[in-house]
């Protein structure tokens, strides 16, 4: 049958997809920094994010991937209560910067640095390409 | 105490406001902000979306290629 995986009856599309995605977590998982296997698999993903929105914006007249949109009026009418998020961001960035201009660096860990403890194994790096996967599937299908 | 005790305890701190504020937000029934709004906000135009999108390939690039 035509757009499905033969004999088992599943839509090929999110078949393919699911495989590609667990071939590019174990990829990532498993490769390391400054090697063209990690540039390559990084590439595949940021390919796959642009063709995503390039093909939405092919599929609809009112662009769906990098349209405008309004924000829902709540959102728009929240004003100063916006710093109830701001200020406590502006802390992170405060503190990281703190952090960045401090040596030594072990002494002074950054966000980048207190990572890199987790991404020493394959399972920290696997579940950190997870997460970031999630948030690029989340930022080009929403 | 040592440096590294204070960047890791601002550190852990940091991270217990934001869950509280994000928490707290949820339970506000709308009158406070959470990330999802903030997202929605600065994706609402098309600059904003590139650059949230342009942050997101760097962050890749940054933690597993280089």
């Amino acid at each position: 049958m035509a757009g499905s995986v033969r004999g088992v009856g599943l839509p090929l599309a999110p078949v393919a997809v699911a495989v590609a995605a667990t071939a590019e977590v174990v990829g990532l998982a498993r490769s390391r920094p400054f090697t063209l296997a990690s540039e390559l698999l990084v590439s595949a993903a940021l390919g796959a994010a642009v063709a995503v929105v390039v093909a939405q914006r092919l599929a609809t007249t009112v662009p769906a991937g990098l349209g405008r949109r309004t924000p829902p009026a709540g959102v728009r009418a929240l004003g100063v209560r916006w710093l109830w998020l701001v200020v406590p961001v502006v802390a992170v960035v405060v503190w990281e910067v703190a952090a960045y201009v401090g040596v030594p660096r072990v002494d002074h860990p950054t966000l980048s640095s207190l990572l890199d403890a987790v991404d020493r194994t394959a399972a920290g790096r696997g579940a950190t390409a997870i997460a970031w996967l999630a948030l690029g599937r989340e930022l080009v299908t929403r | 105490m040592t440096d590294r005790d204070v960047t890791l305890g601002v550190w852990i701190a940091l991270a217990a406001v934001l869950v509280a504020v994000e928490v707290a937000g949820r339970r506000s029934a709308g009158r406070l902000p959470v990330v999802a709004d903030a997202v929605r906000a600065v994706t609402a135009p098309v600059a904003g979306r590139v650059v949230v999108l342009l942050g997101w390939a760097w962050l890749g690039w940054h933690v597993f290629a280089r």
